[in-house]
């Protein structure tokens, strides 16, 4: 496709960037994540995924006086997920449709954007938006996936095309919003379509030259182990996405990732367990091969994907030092589980009036479903099931401060109503629509959205900042003792980690469905917000769209050794050309 | 006063203009190449093609309309009819999310999705 727009300066920006002239990261890098203070260079910071930055110069007693120090419009109004990327003073981000910017990360100037070209009618396969939630960046490119369902590279001091795979056929039904995730010189991806009866896939690339180094799928085929927990040809269609990324444990060698509903959504069609959809597997980063898999909702039939990658977290439980994978599930439950084996240690319930399930086994996790509560492809429509569909929490990442044990769970409490089709309603045809269902959300309360903090290890509910619209933003958690997060009104605000308070918020304009992140350079503390409103929120409410990257500090003035002090000269894009020598 | 401002919107257009020398050029005239298998609704009532429709309804529109509206607004109240209902179906809504149908489904299908949102709602 073509490089874009390049900019017809973009030679002159290019010498001007900042860290053009360094190396992006490097495995050591990535590993390290945790100890770099002032970078952001994965999209969950690190490895494990917890969002917690030991940054301290933005704390709860000055928070108050974050200002706006910069700002840039992306492309369209058609929603922001994206959790920026900090490497050598650059940020790198994607806006809706794929596209891709670097910015200087003090002082906002553009040094290049990317856009790729879509085919026609690729929107008939896009179930929720033209979202896309991130990059990935290591050595000298820039990873993104696009919504046809291509990973490209890109170089990452000028955004040209170093190479792109096709993953797959877009018109099948397949797409990518995720971010990619790098593992040893990998660049793992997943695949988008759950609704469009894909057989759901994890692929990794070599990630410098794009060749292919293994492909899991998460449903298993004939001969596989789970396969049986298939009728008939039921698995070939079996939904188990893989939209959003992974986790990795370097001393284990593990690359987890959470998988989506199975397909199409009346489980009565597919009857067993549909391994693994709706599970976290566990992956020998050099083969792919599954070590483990964890079932969250064993046959679903309520649409509830567990995608959210894990947060590793190692923490004491009942007086044991467990190596724990933390999740927070569609399906209204918080997991703890053994992140070397699998093994369920707990789940509590994130919101109430669950009434899918009757419980949760305390031993092996296994939930015992109401079946009145379930769904059948006989044309009846069953109401209120809790939570709705969109779940009592969604994508959006949490956060966990490890020297507290606690995790920022973004949760909403609603419900939704179910009307399968019956069978002979329901036809699978590539491309198109493979849901088998009707369905509708509701409200049940006065709020909807609640940001919950919750001590892992004592099992303990510690305080909520109630919203009345859900909750559709990622959490940041600091070392100073802040919780960052916002919310569908549009206010991005900072919050006091031991009591919930409220110290600080901003209207952004429109509603934030994206994840915040921070960093630091030249000594000065940054946070990072995109705001705009799109994707699944749009479904239900309306409110005014967006499109824009918030950048803020302590002061607004741009620090000293803005990146490093040169804005060098802009980028124009249209049709404004230097005069012909 | 409403004169000075219209000036003063016509002096933006200009400055605007200069930064955007397309807007010198004449504008595009877009013209509607489209060859129409049926000028009109060959289905409308017919019970069998409202059944398909509806079915056709839940593969492709379901997921944005809803029955009654959701991310796309409510296509039982549309004020779009006939052939300018359809023109959206073809071509897509440039700007918003309504993608172009055209080649994914064919022009009777869509007749027979018209048919069933112009037909009483199901119970």
């Amino acid at each position: 496709m073509t490089p874009l727009r390049l900019l017809p300066l973009a030679a002159a920006a290019v010498l001007l960037a900042p860290g053009a002239a360094e190396a992006g990261p490097a495995d050591a890098d990535l590993l390290a994540a945790a100890k770099n203070r002032g970078e952001w260079l994965i999209y969950g910071r690190t490895y494990d995924n917890q969002r917690f930055s030991p940054l301290t110069g933005i704390k709860p007693s000055n928070v108050a006086g974050l200002r706006p120090v910069w700002s840039a419009g992306l492309n369209s109004l058609d929603g922001l997920e994206a959790t920026p990327v900090v490497s050598g003073g650059v940020m790198y981000v994607t806006g809706a449709h794929s596209h891709v910017y670097a910015f200087d990360a003090v002082n906002g100037q553009r040094l290049w954007h990317w856009a790729p070209e879509e085919p026609e009618g690729l929107g008939t396969v896009l179930c929720c938006g033209p979202v896309n939630r991130g990059v990935a960046v290591y050595g000298d490119l820039v990873y993104v996936l696009t919504l046809d369902a291509r990973l490209v590279a890109l170089k990452k001091d000028s955004g040209e095309v170093a190479w792109e795979k096709v993953i797959d056929d877009w018109k099948k039904g397949i797409s990518a919003t995720g971010a990619p995730y790098v593992v040893k010189g990998m660049v793992v991806v997943g695949i988008a379509g759950g609704e469009y009866g894909v057989r759901g896939y994890v692929r990794a690339y070599d990630a410098k030259s794009g060749a292919e180094k293994w492909t899991t799928h998460t449903v298993p085929g004939p001969g596989e182990p789970g396969n049986e927990s298939w009728p008939g040809d039921t698995w070939k269609t079996g939904g188990g996405a893989t939209w959003q990324s992974g986790a990795y444990d370097p001393e284990l060698d593990l690359i987890y990732w959470g998988t989506g509903n199975p397909g199409p959504w009346n489980s009565d069609l597919r009857k067993g367990d549909n391994k693994w959809t709706a599970s976290l597997i566990a992956m020998d980063a050099a083969t792919g091969k599954i070590r483990w898999g964890f079932q969250y909702t064993p046959n679903d039939g309520w649409d509830y994907d567990g995608n959210n990658a894990p947060i590793l977290a190692d923490i004491t439980v009942g007086g044991k030092k467990v190596k724990a994978a933390l999740q927070t599930n569609r399906n209204g439950f918080f997991y703890v589980l053994d992140r070397v084996s699998g093994k369920f240690i707990y789940a509590v319930p994130t919101v109430d009036g669950i009434n899918w399930t009757t419980g949760i086994d305390p031993v092996t996790g296994r939930p015992a479903v109401n079946e009145k509560m379930r769904p059948l492809a006989d044309g009846k429509t069953v109401v209120p099931i809790v939570p709705g569909l969109e779940g009592g929490t969604n994508w959006f990442p949490m956060a966990f401060n490890p020297e507290t044990g606690v995790a920022f769970v973004p949760t909403n409490t609603w419900a939704m109503a179910l009307t399968g089709y019956k069978p002979e309603d329901i036809k699978y045809e590539p491309g198109k629509v493979y849901m088998g269902m009707d369905y509708k959300m509701h409200r049940i309360s006065e709020t909807v959205g609640r940001l919950r903090a919750f001590d892992v290890q004592k099992k303990k509910w510690l305080w909520e900042i109630a919203s009345p619209l859900p909750l559709f933003a990622g959490v940041l958690a600091t070392k100073s003792g802040l919780v960052f997060s916002g919310d569908q009104q549009g206010f991005f605000f900072a919050a006091d980690a031991k009591t919930g308070k409220v110290l600080w918020r901003y209207q952004t304009g429109s509603g934030i469905n994206a994840s915040p992140i921070t960093y630091e350079i030249g000594g000065k503390q940054y946070v990072a917000i995109l705001s705009g409103l799109g994707g699944d929120p749009s479904f239900y409410f309306s409110g005014p769209k967006g499109n824009t990257l918030f950048v803020f500090a302590l002061d607004n003035m741009p620090a000293a050794k803005a990146g490093a002090g040169k804005f060098g000269v802009p980028e124009i894009e249209g049709a404004l050309t230097a005069v012909p020598k | 006063m409403k004169r000075c401002v219209r000036c003063l919107a016509g002096a933006l257009a200009l400055v605007a203009g200069a930064a955007y020398p397309q807007a010198h050029q004449p504008p595009k005239v877009e013209v509607d190449a489209y060859q129409w298998e049926s000028p009109e609704n060959p289905f409308s009532g017919d019970a069998e093609a409202i059944a398909e429709g509806q079915r056709l309804y839940r593969s492709t529109c379901y997921i944005c309309h809803a029955d009654t509206g959701s991310r796309g607004p409510n296509l039982r109240k549309s004020k779009l009819k006939g052939q300018a209902f359809l023109k959206v179906v073809i071509n897509g809504r440039k700007n918003t999310q309504m993608p172009a149908w055209k080649g994914k489904l064919t022009e009777a299908e869509m007749w027979k999705i018209y048919s069933f949102i112009e037909a009483p709602a199901p119970q």
